[in-house]
C-alpha cells in the first residue's frame, strides 16, 4: 500500500515534464542534448541518494558489523567518485557539442531590457528587421543568437530549443539554438531582473522559408532609439 | 592546532591552485580570445600551472612530518591525498574543454 500514493503522483509528475516551457520536451538537437544530460544527472543523483539512504537505514536497529573496506573505501569513496566522474564526463561531452561553431550559421540579435525583448534579424532585402518579444529564426538549421542587455542582467532562455544564456550589459554573448521544425516556441527571461521579470516572456517563430516575408505588423523597422514597451 | 594546520594543508593548496587557474582562465577570456589565444599558448599556461600545482601536492605529501605515528601521521596524509585528488579531478578540464 505504501507505493500507492507515489504511484498516484506519477502521472502528475510526468505531466509536469511536458509543455511549452519544459526543457524535458526538446524540439531540437541542442535541447535534446541538454535533456539527456538532465536525465543522466538525475540518475546519478538517484543512485547516490539510494546509497546514503541505505547507510542511514543501516544505522537503525541493533549494531551490526560493517566492513570499512566495502562501505567506506568501496561505496563511499570509489563508487561515489565513479558516479561523479561519469556525470562530469557527460557534462563536458554535452557542453562541447552544443557550442556555437564557425560554420556560417544564421545570426540574430536579442536585446533585453526592463522588461521585454527586442529582436533583430536580416530581412529579405538585406535590411535589419526588428520585432518586440517575437524572435524569427529559420527552422531545421543552427541559429546563433547574440545576446545583449540594456540595463541589468537578464537571461535568454527557450527551454525547448537550447539552454540559458545571460544577457549582460556591456557584453555580447553568443548562444546556439536549433528548432527541428517550423512552429512557435515559448521563451522567457531566466534571471530575476526587477518587478516586471515574470512578464518578460517572448515567442520564437521558426520559419520554413528564410528570411521570412513578414506582414507589416509583425515587423518593425522604426527608429531604433524610440522607447519600446509591450 | 598544528595537527589541524597539517590536515588542511592539502585542501588549502587545492583552493589556491583552483583560484589561480580560474583567474588565468578569466584573464584569457576577457583580455585575450580564450585558451586558444597566442596560438594555443594560453591553454599551455593554464595546464602548466595546474601540473606545477600537482607537483606541489606531491612535494607536500612527501614533506609531511611523521609525528608520533597514529593520527599524527594519517590525518595530515589523508588531507594531503584529498587535496591532490581534488586538484587532479576539478582542474583536468583545462586540458580538454573549450571555454569563453
Ligand atoms: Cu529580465
Amino acid at each position: 500500500m505504501r507505493g500507492l500514493p507515489s504511484l498516484l503522483m506519477l502521472p502528475l509528475m510526468l505531466a509536469a515534464c511536458d509543455g511549452p516551457l519544459s526543457a524535458l520536451s526538446p524540439r531540437g538537437p541542442v535541447a535534446a542534448e541538454i535533456a539527456w544530460l538532465w536525465w543522466a544527472m538525475l540518475a546519478g543523483a538517484a543512485v547516490l541518494t539510494v546509497l546514503v539512504l541505505a547507510l542511514l537505514a543501516m544505522g537503525f536497529g541493533a549494531p551490526r558489523p560493517a566492513r570499512a573496506r566495502v562501505w567506506i573505501h568501496g561505496m563511499g569513496l570509489w563508487f561515489s567518485v565513479a558516479v561523479l566522474t561519469a556525470v562530469l564526463a557527460a557534462g563536458l561531452w554535452v557542453g562541447e557539442r552544443i557550442l556555437p561553431r564557425d560554420d556560417g550559421a544564421v545570426t540574430v540579435h536579442a536585446h533585453a531590457w526592463q522588461w521585454g525583448w527586442t529582436f533583430t534579424h536580416t530581412g529579405p532585402d538585406g535590411a535589419e528587421v526588428r520585432s518586440d518579444n517575437l524572435l524569427h529564426i529559420p527552422a531545421g538549421q543552427p541559429v546563433d543568437v547574440l545576446v545583449t542587455a540594456e540595463d541589468v542582467i537578464h537571461s535568454f532562455w527557450v527551454p525547448q530549443l537550447a539552454g540559458k544564456l545571460d544577457a549582460i550589459p556591456g557584453r555580447t554573448n553568443r548562444t546556439r539554438i536549433v528548432a527541428d521544425s517550423p512552429g512557435t516556441y515559448a521563451g522567457l527571461c531566466a534571471e530575476f531582473c526587477g518587478l516586471g521579470h515574470a512578464r518578460m516572456r517572448f515567442n520564437v517563430e521558426a520559419h520554413a522559408e528564410w528570411p521570412p516575408l513578414l506582414a507589416a505588423d509583425d515587423a518593425d523597422t522604426a527608429d531604433p532609439d524610440r522607447e519600446v514597451r509591450p | 592546532m598544528r595537527l589541524l594546520a597539517l590536515f588542511i594543508a592539502g585542501p588549502a593548496l587545492w583552493a589556491v591552485l583552483f583560484a589561480a587557474v580560474y583567474a588565468l582562465h578569466g584573464i584569457g577570456c576577457a583580455g585575450l580570445t580564450g585558451p586558444e589565444s597566442l596560438g594555443g599558448l594560453w591553454r599551455l599556461v593554464m595546464a602548466g600551472v595546474w601540473i606545477a600545482g600537482l607537483g606541489a601536492h606531491v612535494a607536500l605529501l612527501r614533506a609531511l612530518p611523521a609525528g608520533r605515528g597514529g593520527a599524527d601521521r594519517w590525518l595530515p596524509l589523508t588531507g594531503g591525498w584529498i587535496g591532490l585528488g581534488a586538484s587532479a579531478f576539478t582542474l583536468f578540464p583545462v586540458l580538454i574543454a573549450t571555454s569563453c
